[in-house]
């Protein structure tokens, strides 16, 4: 059996579906053979040992946390360089890094992006503990100009397809409203673009906008977007660090096919009280932080809300006219208990609101992390996390007596554990396991009053999500490194639930009920992760990476714009996990005496598994909705190049992406490849900062994208006197490309004895382009019996103003 | 059935007047589909009545909206084999009057151009279904700005128990015809009381309805439904497609056969 052929009813020919089927069978199920995978597993195993067992000399380690010298806040990816042999490493995302070396004298230095280097020598007799401060660097005009090396690592290192995103350099991005936006700012990266105008969705490398995973502070976040994807959830203020995973996905991921957002909470400053905050024109924010008790541990307390509804009340007078506002409350502590323990508390906590007098509609995200960082020695750290998530919403509305309550969402508990090993200076193991627990609460009308549901009930769903993994980034020469590393993904579906099996009229055919607490389905995926970079010599690299990914939530939706109603729902019998191999090829240089990074990667990746919507289907509070689905598979492919400019007074990068991104599925273009929605062959964006003054910054990004892949009519017809479009081939059109230019300027005010605050202006496409945000073919309004289409562009030219102040 | 997703046209509406949205007409260059023939058919059970409109696809620009079909054969045939022809009224429209049928009973249409290609449909009767009252709620949008009331039509009827009905409504308001398939089926409710208002049509005092109460057959309501599917704005709406009816042959349109019952008011506080 061809392993991914798009199936409909095929999960059902197993007579039996209760448990696990047997590992073999399974994972030659998913495409790989159980030979291939044990050699795999061997191959990894057998390295790792090697390096550790060939210290025979008597060895020490340096370990400790890299922080910043005035808040105190961990960094991290910083670097520890051993000036002494030319080897190093960085920081984990808790900030501890840690090094093994024989017994003697070393020159360490700790350097960081945007931070003044720090040098140390060390005495190496036992092992030691030494963390470090390193001090921001300052920004003022002079010392901007004469600041030395770059500290980035795009060559040496053993990431590919993966961008940490400067949130300082994010901030002089202009942005629609003003609202500094991380989701807007990785839009900007090669291989990624915004799923449509002014949405904080995305596509990464041809996958579909599910296929993300979006996570804060390791919680999953279910929907990133404010008022339909206007705003993402995460305020800026409140962040410490973003990186995108394109590809070269680390194994300690796992749940998504396309791309990880792993975005970190500041810890908060445990030096000394501070706020900072902004006032725009639509929302607000403040960010209140401080120690607990001074350097041992800090909170952080961040929330933001929009003002629309106070203004349009203002203007209206009217009572009862529609409310509608968002709200964000971040909350952040940690304690060190001593050297070896700290522990965390993160919370998320956001809503939009919309009102009118007998309708509402709400919606939001809640994530809950606590975290507990242990070090057992100098050499293995670990950190075990507590994880909730959940997002849901709600309607309800009234007529006349009745009044109908809709709720619907998802949670999630989990429970994880990341072990980082440094067995000496030429391997880092990280290993690992999480549990996660779905509950999925599909939509069900509820009536307030005695009046007689007109909608069946919608059974709700659980899942349990596992997962194993095990990686080592090893120096195997003073060239070449690898990290290699597998996951095993494992996927449960928990009864109480009745299975159903459907024939083409979407009649149920049979159906089988599972108790409470049974599981009757089950998947088990391995998911090979490996990278490998070749040093041609200190400014060059070149580096390949191959990872498979599987994917057990979807998002069943087939509307253009992305809604707070689009839910999620967990792979069953017959929705089949999603998996996603990539093969990605890269290389790295820096020039002009490492000012100016630039790379190109190619990337090739197949997807299997994919669901669309049948033609006529009935989306929406449908309890046989599986019977309205249809599977197929997918392939993107594309090149990337990128140039980056991090030093000197003029700072931005500049991309550009060739790309394709495809489908096919049997019930459709009379089962040929066609185009997807985001097979978009150009994408380009420019993004520039220039610091003019030692107040003055200008920026501006300019960004273009071939129009994505669309159905348009060819013709029309007639039924009972109502026009009706005729179409051909699907996605064989396309929308007008696609392309914008912004603008802003800030002016950082004198600073005051105890305050300093900026203003900022920007202005959202500059030249008014009318970018289309959908095209509709419609009757004439005007000229009656014909037609004509009708262009809906959102944004026009959008100036707004922003004061940001911190004291 | 009430579309969760209007709610999402209403919010980016209001996002879109609240912010800077334009909507403008552009001249976009489309690619001209090859012509298909389309039959619009149907038969009215409580009258007898049966009308044929065969046309032709035009280009999506055409200043016309349809290209009739002269001087084709139209038959209804009845499952016992009997044929009834239709007469041509007017270019591409067909009628014929006095036709009794069974519900549950299956019935052709077949149609045969000049040129000779053939196409054929079949669909069962379905059972006729009456309304026990038609009565106004007040609800959403009521009252509007300045306080004008604001009323929604509220049909009450019981659904046959045990069978698949599928509902239909048209409505012509202050005598004019209010575009759009209002369709329901019995899928999820099953010989409930059905009472919930029509949202998708607002009222004033002294507005005439005229309601016309159909119970359709299956293929009328797929139909209708897919159309539907595909009359949302394009960013809630569905990838497009073409409906698919019950001809052969490749025709487009339908042939259905509806049971109907008409029902008339005055918008009045009283009632």
């Amino acid at each position: 059996m061809s392993p991914n052929e798009p199936n409909s009813l095929r999960s059902f020919q197993r007579p039996d579906y209760s448990g696990f089927r047997t590992i073999s069978a399974l994972v030659r199920f998913n495409g790989m053979k159980f030979k291939s995978v044990i050699y795999y597993v061997f191959f990894c195993l057998w390295f790792i040992p090697v390096g550790s067992l060939a210290g025979e000399e008597e060895r020490f380690s340096v370990s400790g946390h890299i922080k910043d010298s005035k808040t105190g806040e961990i960094l991290i990816g910083a670097t520890v360089s051993i000036l002494n042999n030319g080897t190093g490493t960085t920081t984990n995302q808790y900030g501890f890094y840690s090094v093994k070396l024989e017994a003697g004298s070393y020159n360490l230095r700790f350097s960081y992006l945007g931070y003044e280097p720090l040098d140390a020598t060390v005495e190496l007799k036992n092992n030691l503990h030494k963390d470090a401060e390193l001090t921001p660097r300052a920004t003022t005009l002079a010392e901007v100009l004469i600041t030395g090396k770059s500290t980035r690592t795009a060559v040496n290192n053993l990431e590919m397809g993966s961008i940490q995103l400067d949130i300082k350099q994010l901030k002089s991005v202009p942005v629609l409203f003003g609202e500094r936006d991380v989701l807007k700012g990785i839009q900007l990266l090669p291989g990624v673009s915004p799923s449509s105008e002014g949405s904080s969705n995305y596509f990464v490398r041809g996958g579909e906008a599910d296929q993300n995973h979006v996570l804060l502070d390791e919680a999953p976040v279910y929907n990133p977007s404010h008022l339909l994807g206007f705003f993402s959830v995460f305020n800026s203020d409140a962040i410490k660090d973003v990186k995108l995973y394109k590809g070269g996905i680390p194994a300690a991921y796992g749940g998504r096919a396309s791309s990880v957002l792993d975005i970190r909470m500041r810890d908060g400053n445990s030096k000394d009280w501070t706020a900072t905050g902004g006032i725009g024109l639509i929302a607000s924010r403040l960010t209140v932080e401080g120690p607990i008790v001074k350097d041992r541990g800090s909170i952080l307390v961040s929330g933001r809300r929009t003002y629309a509804d106070v203004a349009l009340k203002a203007v209206t007078d009217d009572a009862d006219s529609l409310t509608f506002y968002f709200y964000d409350f971040n909350l952040k502590a940690n304690y060190e208990l001593g050297s070896r323990d700290r522990i965390y508390i993160s919370g998320y906590l956001g809503r939009d609101i919309f009102t009118r007098k007998e309708a509402g509609f709400d919606s939001g995200n809640a994530t809950m992390t606590a975290r507990w960082n242990h070090s057992f020695n100098t050499e293995l750290f670990l950190n075990t996390s507590l994880v909730y998530s959940d997002y849901n919403y709600g309607f309800r509305f009234a007529f006349g007596k009745a009044a109908f309550r809709l709720n619907s969402g998802i949670i999630d508990y989990s429970i994880k554990q990341d072990y980082t090993w440094y067995p000496n200076t030429k391997n880092m193991i990280r290993f690992g396991w999480i549990s996660t627990l779905h509950k999925f609460k599909p939509g069900n009308f509820a009536s307030e009053s005695d009046t007689a549901a007109f909608f069946a009930p919608i059974e709700p769903q659980q899942a349990l999500e596992s997962g194993i993994y095990l990686s080592n980034e090893q120096k195997i020469s003073r060239r070449f490194s690898m990290n290699y590393g597998f996951r095993v993904s494992l996927f449960n579906n928990i009864g109480p639930y009745t299975v159903k099996r459907y024939d083409d009229n979407k009649d149920v055919l049979d159906s089988i009920l599972y108790g409470a607490g049974e599981f009757y389905n089950g998947y088990v995926g391995f998911e090979p992760r490996i990278t490998a970079n070749y040093l041609i010599d200190s400014s060059n690299s070149i580096k390949v990476n191959y990872n498979r990914m599987y994917q057990y939530l979807h998002i069943l939706s087939n509307s253009v714009s992305s809604f707070p109603t689009d839910l999620w729902t967990p792979s069953t019998p017959l929705i089949l996990p999603k998996i996603a191999d990539q093969f990605s090829i890269g290389y790295f240089t820096t020039f002009l005496k490492n000012t100016l990074d630039f790379s190109v990667e190619a990337y090739y990746k197949t997807m299997h598994n994919l669901v669309d919507y049948k033609n006529g289907a009935v989306t929406v509070l449908n309890p046989d909705i599986e019977a309205e689905l249809v599977f197929g598979k997918g392939r993107a492919y594309g090149i990337e190049f990128s140039v980056n400019k991090t030093l000197g007074t003029l700072t931005g990068w500049v991309s550009y992406t060739l790309a394709k991104s495809e489908k096919q599925f049997e019930a459709i273009n009379f089962g040929s490849w066609f185009p997807a929605r985001q097979d978009r062959t150009h994408n380009f964006s420019i993004v520039a900062s220039w610091q003019v003054l030692e107040q003055l910054n200008i920026s501006g990004n300019w960004i273009y994208y071939t129009g994505d892949a669309v159905t348009f009519p060819g013709g029309k017809y007639e039924i009972d006197g109502t026009l009706v479009n005729l179409y051909t081939d699907r996605n064989g059109s396309r929308m007008p490309n696609y392309h914008r230019l912004d603008l802003g300027v800030s002016w950082q005010f004198k600073p005051r004895k105890s305050w300093n605050s900026d203003i900022n202006v920007s202005l959202y496409n500059v030249y008014n382009r009318k970018n289309a945000y959908s095209i509709d073919f419609r009757e004439s309004e005007t000229v009656p019996g014909t037609t004509e289409a009708v262009r809906l562009a959102l944004f026009g030219i959008v100036p707004s103003v922003t004061w940001n102040f911190k004291f | 059935m009430f579309k969760i997703k209007y709610i999402g046209v209403i919010l980016i509406f209001i996002a879109g007047l609240f912010l800077s949205s334009c909507e403008d007409v552009i001249q976009l260059d489309l690619t001209e589909a090859a012509t298909r023939i389309v039959v619009d058919a149907s038969l009215n059970a409580a009258d007898g009545e049966c009308h044929v409109h065969v046309t032709r696809t035009l280009g999506f620009y055409a200043s016309d909206s349809s290209d009739q079909v002269a001087g084709a054969t139209v038959e209804l045939i009845h499952e016992s084999g009997s044929k009834i022809p239709l007469v041509e009224e007017g270019p591409g429209r067909y009628r014929v009057t006095g036709i009794q049928v069974v519900p549950g009973e299956r019935m052709k249409l077949a149609v045969t151009l000049p040129t000779d290609e053939k196409y054929l449909a079949e669909t069962v009767i379905p059972g006729p279904v009456f309304l026990d009252s038609l009565n106004l709620s007040r609800g959403i949008g009521d009252p509007r700005p300045g306080g004008t009331p604001v009323f929604l039509l509220r049909p009450e009827w019981q659904d046959p128990a045990g069978v698949d009905n599928y509902y239909r409504f048209k409505i012509v308001k202050n005598g004019e015809l209010q575009s759009g398939f209002t369709i329901i089926s019995d899928r999820q409710v099953d010989g409930t009381l059905q009472e919930q208002p029509l949202f998708r049509y607002f009222f004033e005092l002294g507005d005439t309805v005229h309601l016309e109460f159909q119970s359709i057959d299956s293929v009328s309501y797929s139909y209708f439904n897919q159309i539907n599917d595909m009359a949302r704005p394009s960013f809630v709406a569905a990838t497009p497609y073409n409906p698919i009816g019950n001809f052969d042959n490749g025709a487009l349109g339908y042939f259905g056969v509806y049971f109907s019952e008409v029902r008339e008011l005055i918008v009045s506080l009283g009632r």
